[in-house]
């Protein structure tokens, strides 16, 4: 069993991350646009990003793809955790991190389809979202590489 | 020659440029002519730019004449205005002679509604023979620019902004609403351009039938004023360009659309004087206003890109104004032309007539006649060379002196009128 969950863990996890960093990207378009629109620079910048619409879309599309991957990925790290009951320090910041993201993914999408909260601030959901994500990551890369010459 | 004076969206922001939106333009041409300091004046008032032209009355000899009426149109601007001459005195720009003349022809390069403004000023009688032909000049000056460059008239180059600004916040715009306010020539401009690649057209007018009318033509949906609110949840490109004194477009009515909207992107091209969309519309979130200023900004931009027109209409308009000032200094040397002829012709006859009263009475009439005929070709043949050199030199510049200097040789006398100039050079009549 657990031969199942690991690799559907890796894969759905680096799917979302790959996701997320496209809702980033789409994200800082978004801002760069939106700022330089709001200071009415329409040539330079602007117009090599795509349509400042099309960016907000963009991002809220490889958003909402990606969500599913991160559901999918602390599932399957919560079975994985319980499994093998590591409690180190890492495991448990990765896990809040991991959990901190869902929330806040969750909250930019339940805002736009609620309350229409688009353009800048869900762009800033999304970026904080994805640096709460690229955290996880890290101590993911962290442990595991300095932990390989011990194990 | 011609002076002048105006604000333009350089010089002034349209803050300042919508306080002249209010007269009509009769009623300020009409305090304009009853100036005794212009002899023949013009009003232009377009949203980008409020400007007289005129021609001073006593202008030559002492400069007096010129800055008397300078500042009568500074005063009349300022009460148009209603803005203290202290506070418009920055944003004014003010041309003369040559430089006047060479202003004119390139703002009617570029602006359709200078027509409007001859008309109107033809219509009041405050044009005659200098200022009418200078602008008469100007529009033929137009015509070339237009049809070997280029460069074309404002509106289009407006429209083309506002459909490069919709891409920019749109993309595509095949499933995107534009909601036209106000169903004037500007707004049929703007419904031309962006109407093609639009999902639909709505127009709100204060006029449902104008609406009516426009809407129909591109095949769009017409709604009254007051719809205004479901109309601005409904569209995604608004281009407003109502002659509403006040803000159609206010910073409250925009939150409760964007809530309505539920956050979707909004862009605001308000191309009235003055404006139609509070400016502070702007900051709201996902909403974009660009008013005329900004738009002015980017047709600007495009104009550099398109430097080498912008040369070729700058050549033509040089070669114009040269042509130009050569009439313009003729006139200076005309009333020495003319008193030269006068004098020569006067001479002439008087001698004939009293030779034939005297030693030539029994001269029968067919001869007489031919003798008169005789004096009116020598007249002719001996002022020719005179007088083309006088008007070679006036081409040059340099015609003011020759002049004097014939006037002195000859004793001519100051009171002898061209007959284009009759009641125009009070000036020559001491």
């Amino acid at each position: 069993v657990k031969s199942a969950v690991l690799p559907v863990h890796v894969i759905a996890n680096l799917m979302g991350e790959a996701l997320f960093v496209l809702a980033f990207a789409a994200a800082v378009g978004y801002l760069v646009a939106d700022k330089q629109l709001k200071k009415k620079h329409v040539g330079g910048v602007v117009s090599r990003l795509p349509a400042l619409d099309a960016l907000d879309r963009a991002e809220h599309a490889f958003l909402l793809a990606g969500f599913p991957m991160l559901t999918i990925g602390i599932i399957t790290g919560a079975v994985w955790a319980e499994r093998v009951e590591s409690g180190s320090a890492a495991e448990v910041w990765r896990s809040l991190f991991g959990y901190a993201t869902w929330m806040l993914f969750a909250t930019v999408l339940l805002l736009r389809g609620w309350r229409g909260w688009r353009g800048k601030r869900a762009a800033y959901g999304t970026i904080a979202g994805f640096a709460f994500a690229f955290v996880v990551l890290v101590i993911y890369l962290v442990r595991s590489f300095g932990e390989a010459p011990h194990a | 020659m011609i002076v002048v004076v105006g604000l333009s969206f350089r010089t002034a922001p349209v803050e300042v440029r919508e306080r002249f939106a209010g007269d009509a333009i009769e009623h300020v041409l009409a305090r304009l002519a009853s100036r005794p300091e212009l002899d023949e004046v013009m009003f232009l008032s377009t949203c980008n730019r409020v400007e007289v032209l005129a021609r001073p009355k006593n202008e030559s000899g002492t400069d007096g004449g010129r800055a008397r009426a300078l500042k009568a149109v500074r005063e009349e601007l300022a009460h148009h205005g209603k803005i203290s001459e202290g506070d418009l005195a920055p944003v004014l720009y003010e041309k003369e002679g040559e430089d006047a003349v060479r202003h004119v022809f390139r703002v009617t390069s570029i602006l359709g509604q200078v027509k409007s403004a001859y008309d109107v000023a033809v219509a009041a009688g405050s044009l005659r023979s200098f200022l009418g032909r200078c602008v008469h000049r100007a529009f033929s000056v137009a015509k070339r620019v237009r049809s070997e460059t280029a460069i074309g008239a404002g509106t289009v180059s407006i429209s083309s902004v506002a459909v490069e600004l919709s891409r920019r916040v749109f993309g595509e715009l095949d499933d995107r609403t534009v909601l036209l306010l106000g169903a004037g020539e500007m707004a049929e401009a703007a419904a031309r351009s962006l109407g093609k690649g639009a999902k639909g057209i709505r127009v709100c007018n204060r006029s449902l039938e104008r609406a009516t009318t426009l809407a129909q033509r591109f095949g769009g949906v017409a709604a009254p004023m007051s719809a205004l609110e479901a109309e601005l949840t409904l569209a995604d490109v608004v281009v407003a360009s109502t002659a509403s004194p006040s803000f159609v477009v206010t910073r409250d009515l925009v939150k409760r659309v964007m809530r309505a909207r539920r956050g979707r992107a909004l862009l605001f091209v308000d191309i009235a004087v003055p404006r139609n969309v509070e400016p502070n519309v702007h900051a709201i979130d996902n909403v974009y206003v660009f008013d005329i200023d900004d738009l002015e900004q980017q047709v600007a931009l495009g104009m550099e890109a398109r430097r080498s027109e912008v040369a070729s209409a700058e050549t033509i308009v040089e070669q114009e104004v040269a042509q130009f000032l050569t009439w313009a200094r003729g006139l200076d040397v005309q009333p020495a032309i003319v008193a030269l002829r006068a004098k020569t012709r006067g001479v002439l006859l008087a001698e004939l007539e009293r030779t034939l009263g005297g030693r030539l009475k029994h001269l029968p009439e067919g001869d007489r006649a031919a003798l008169v005929q005789m004096v009116e070709s020598a007249t002719n043949k001996l002022l020719h060379a005179p007088t083309t050199h006088l008007r070679r030199a006036a081409g040059d510049g340099d015609a003011q002196s020759l002049a004097a200097t014939l006037k002195e040789v000859f004793e001519l006398p100051d009171a002898v009128h061209d007959e284009e100039e009759t009641d125009d050079d009070e000036h020559l009549v001491q």
